[in-house]
C-alpha cells in the first residue's frame, strides 16, 4: 500500500526539480560582502583618510573626558511596574478580529490568535480570565472542549520599560492578543492518530463523514460578562452530489482552504487558548538604534574572530566591556534603558559529532537592563563604554565558545530574527576553564 | 571563520541550487531568486548570533529567505508567510502538464509543495518555516499529494491506495 505513494514523491520530487532545475552560480564570497564581513578596504584619496583621521582624533579627544567606562547596573527588567487598573473592557470598547486560525472544515488543526483592540478614548483593563463559546443554532450540536490560561499580566507588565502596553491599562490602539490552536472535529468514526504517526488523511473521506453543522460564530465573554462576539469567516464545506470526489469550499481574501486531518477527539473538536499578550501599537525597535556596538580587542577578520580570548573559571564572574558607537550624523540620546542579553554559546553545539550534552551546552541568556542613564547624549561617531558582568554557573560546561552581548528585542524571549532590521551584538571568544 | 559562520557557509554550499530552484518557483525568475538566496545568507551571517539551535539552522535561514522574498516584492511584511506567496514553475514550458498541475492547487499547498519536493525540507523544518503544526504540514501534503496524483493521470486504483496509505 505504501507503494504508491513513495512512488508519487519520488515522481513530484525528480519532476519538480527538473521543471525548475537550472543552475546557478553559488558565491559564498558574495553573501560574506553582503553581510559587510569580507570588504575590501576602501581607498580613500590620501586627503580624505588625513581630514577623517583629524576629525577622529578630535572625536576621541572631546569624548574621552566625559565618556568613561559606565559602571554595570547589574538591574533585571522590574516585574512590578504596572499602571494602575483602568475600569474593565466593555464590548463597546473593543474591536474583536480572528487571524488566520479557526478557519472552518472538518479535521482542520492550526494556530492563529484572537485580537481585542481598544478603540475607545479611555484606557481599560483586559484583567481576568476570558471564556470562549461558539454561537449560532449548530453551536450545541458540536461538542467543543475549550481550554483557557490565565491572563499573564506580570509576565509582560514586567517588558513595560521598553513595551509601554498593558493589560491593565489597554490604551486606544493597544491590542490583547490571545494565541488559539484550534483542532476541529473530526467525524463520527473517524480515527485519531497516535503520536508521532502523521497520518495523511485523503481529504474525500473525511469530508464525506462531515456533520455539516457548524456554528456561525466565537464569542469571547470576558470576566465582567461582556460578550464579544467575532463571526467565523468560511463557508462550510460541501460536497456536490454528483461528484463527491471533489470538494468545493468559499474562502474569503486570501485565506486557502485548510488542511484536513484529523487531530482532535473524534466527533468533537479543541480549542486551546494560549493567554493574553498585551500588543502595542507601535512597537519600538531596538535593533533599529543608530548604534554600533564592539567588544574592544576584538576584531572580525574574514569572518573569523580575532584578538586576546577570554578565560574565566566556572563560579567567577566574567567582566568585559561593550563599546556603544553613535553611527548616525546626529546627537544620540536614550529615551528608555533598552534591554540587553548576554551569554554563552559553545564551539560544540554546532559539531555534529559532539555528544548530545556538549552540543546542547549552553550559558542560558541572562537579561539586563542597559545603564544608560548615565551616558547623556552622545556626539555623532562618538563612542560610550558600559562595563558588563556575566555570572558564570559554578556547572558550566568548560571548553571554548563565543560571548554573545546584545540589545534585546522589545519582547522577552522573542529570538526571532529580524531581516529587516540590524542587530545591535557583539561576540568575543571565551573559554571557561576550571 | 566561526562555527556558525561554517554551519551557514555548509548549508549555502549544500543547498543554494535547493534554495535558489524553490525561490524561482516562489519569486518567479531565477534572477531574483539568486538575490533572495544571497541576500538571506548575508541576514542570516549578520545575525548568525541570534540563531539558538531550536530548530534546524536549514530552516531558520528558509524562513528569513521568505522573509526577504517577501520585502523584495514589496509585499506587506505583516502577511503569514504561508500565505504570502503563489508559486508556480518559473518555466512552465519546462513540464506544462506538472504546470497546470501546480496551478490547480491553492497557493498554501503550492508553497508546501516547493518545500518539501524542491528545497527537501521535511515536515518538522516546514512547520517551522510556514509556523503552521506539523499535522497540518501532513494534512496539507496529503491533500497536494492526492490532487496532483489525479491531474497527473494516477489510475483510480493507484489513487485508491494512495487515500489509503493513512489508514
Amino acid at each position: 500500500m505504501k507503494k504508491h505513494s513513495d512512488n508519487l514523491d519520488m515522481m513530484l520530487s525528480r519532476r519538480l526539480k527538473s521543471a525548475v532545475g537550472e543552475d546557478g552560480v553559488a558565491n559564498w564570497f558574495d553573501v560574506r560582502r553582503r553581510a559587510g564581513e569580507s570588504d575590501a578596504p576602501v581607498r580613500w584619496p590620501r586627503r580624505r583618510v588625513l581630514l577623517v583621521a583629524a576629525l577622529i582624533v578630535l572625536a576621541v579627544a572631546a569624548c574621552a573626558g566625559s565618556t568613561g567606562l559606565i559602571p554595570w547596573l547589574g538591574r533585571k527588567p522590574a516585574v512590578s511596574i504596572s499602571p494602575p487598573l483602568a475600569p474593565a473592557c466593555k464590548a463597546k470598547d473593543i474591536r474583536a478580529a480572528l487571524q488566520t486560525g479557526l478557519q472552518y472544515e472538518t479535521g482542520d488543526s492550526r494556530d492563529g490568535w484572537i485580537r481585542l483592540t481598544n478603540i475607545n478614548r479611555r484606557p481599560c483593563s483586559l484583567t481576568g480570565r476570558p471564556r470562549l463559546v461558539f454561537t449560532g443554532a449548530a453551536a450545541r450540536s458540536v461538542r467543543v472542549s475549550i481550554t483557557s490560561k490565565k491572563f499573564r499580566v506580570d509576565r509582560h507588565d514586567r517588558m513595560r520599560l521598553l513595551h509601554p502596553a498593558s493589560l491593565r491599562a489597554l490604551r486606544r490602539g493597544d491590542a490583547a492578543v490571545a494565541y488559539i490552536t484550534w483542532a476541529s472535529w473530526c467525524g463520527p468514526g473517524s480515527r485519531t492518530p497516535t503520536p508521532g504517526d502523521l497520518r495523511e488523511e485523503p481529504m474525500y473521506r473525511l469530508i464525506r463523514r462531515q456533520s455539516g453543522a457548524v456554528p456561525d460564530g466565537l464569542a469571547v465573554i470576558l470576566r465582567d460578562g461582556n460578550r464579544i462576539v467575532i463571526p467565523l469567516p468560511v463557508k462550510p464545506v460541501t460536497v456536490p452530489p454528483a461528484n463527491p470526489d471533489k470538494m468545493t469550499a468559499h474562502f474569503p481574501k486570501v485565506h486557502a482552504p485548510a488542511a484536513p486531518g484529523c487531530y482532535g477527539k473524534p466527533g468533537s473538536a479543541a480549542l486551546l487558548v494560549l493567554g493574553f499578550e498585551a500588543e502595542s501599537r507601535s512597537k519600538p525597535r531596538t535593533a533599529q538604534l543608530p548604534l554600533r556596538a564592539t567588544i574592544p580587542g576584538v576584531k572580525l577578520v574574514d569572518g573569523q574572530l580575532v584578538g586576546s580570548r577570554y578565560h574565566v573559571r566556572q563560579g567567577a564572574v566574567l567582566r568585559y566591556v561593550v563599546a556603544l558607537t553613535n553611527t548616525s550624523k546626529r546627537p544620540f540620546r536614550f529615551r528608555t534603558c533598552p534591554l540587553y542579553d548576554e551569554g554563552i554559546m559553545y564551539m560544540s553545539q554546532f559539531s555534529a559529532t559532539a555528544p548530545i550534552q556538549q552540543r546542547n551546552a549552553i550559558i542560558p541568556r541572562t537579561t539586563y537592563v542597559l545603564n544608560c542613564r548615565q551616558v547623556g547624549t552622545i556626539a555623532p561617531g562618538a563612542t560610550v563604554r558600559f562595563a558588563m558582568e556575566l555570572p558564570i554557573p559554578e556547572n558550566a560546561f568548560l571548553g571554548k565558545g563565543e560571548l554573545y552581548w546584545k540589545l534585546s528585542y522589545p519582547f522577552e524571549g522573542d529570538s526571532t530574527p529580524t531581516p529587516y532590521g540590524t542587530l545591535i551584538g557583539a561576540v568575543a571568544r571565551v573559554e571557561v576553564v576550571k | 571563520m566561526d562555527r556558525q559562520t561554517k554551519a551557514i557557509e555548509d548549508v549555502y554550499s549544500r543547498r543554494y541550487q535547493g534554495f535558489r530552484g524553490a525561490l524561482a518557483g516562489i519569486v518567479g525568475s531565477y534572477e531574483l531568486a539568486h538575490d533572495v538566496v544571497q541576500e538571506s545568507f548575508a541576514r542570516a551571517l549578520a545575525s548568525r548570533s541570534d540563531y539558538r539551535g531550536e530548530g534546524p539552522l536549514e530552516a531558520w535561514i528558509w524562513k528569513i529567505a521568505l522573509r526577504t522574498a517577501l520585502e523584495m516584492r514589496g509585499r506587506p511584511i505583516e502577511l503569514e508567510l504561508v500565505d504570502a506567496f503563489e508559486p508556480e514553475l518559473p518555466r512552465p514550458d519546462r513540464d506544462e502538464e506538472l504546470g497546470a498541475a501546480l496551478k490547480e492547487l491553492s497557493p498554501r499547498r503550492r508553497l508546501v509543495v516547493f518545500l518539501r519536493y524542491v528545497a527537501d525540507l521535511d515536515y518538522r523544518e516546514i512547520a517551522r518555516v510556514c509556523e503552521i503544526s506539523e499535522g497540518t504540514v501532513a494534512a496539507t501534503l496529503a491533500q497536494a499529494k492526492a490532487a496532483l496524483a489525479s491531474s497527473l493521470g494516477y489510475s483510480n486504483q493507484e489513487l485508491q491506495e494512495l487515500r489509503e496509505v493513512a489508514e
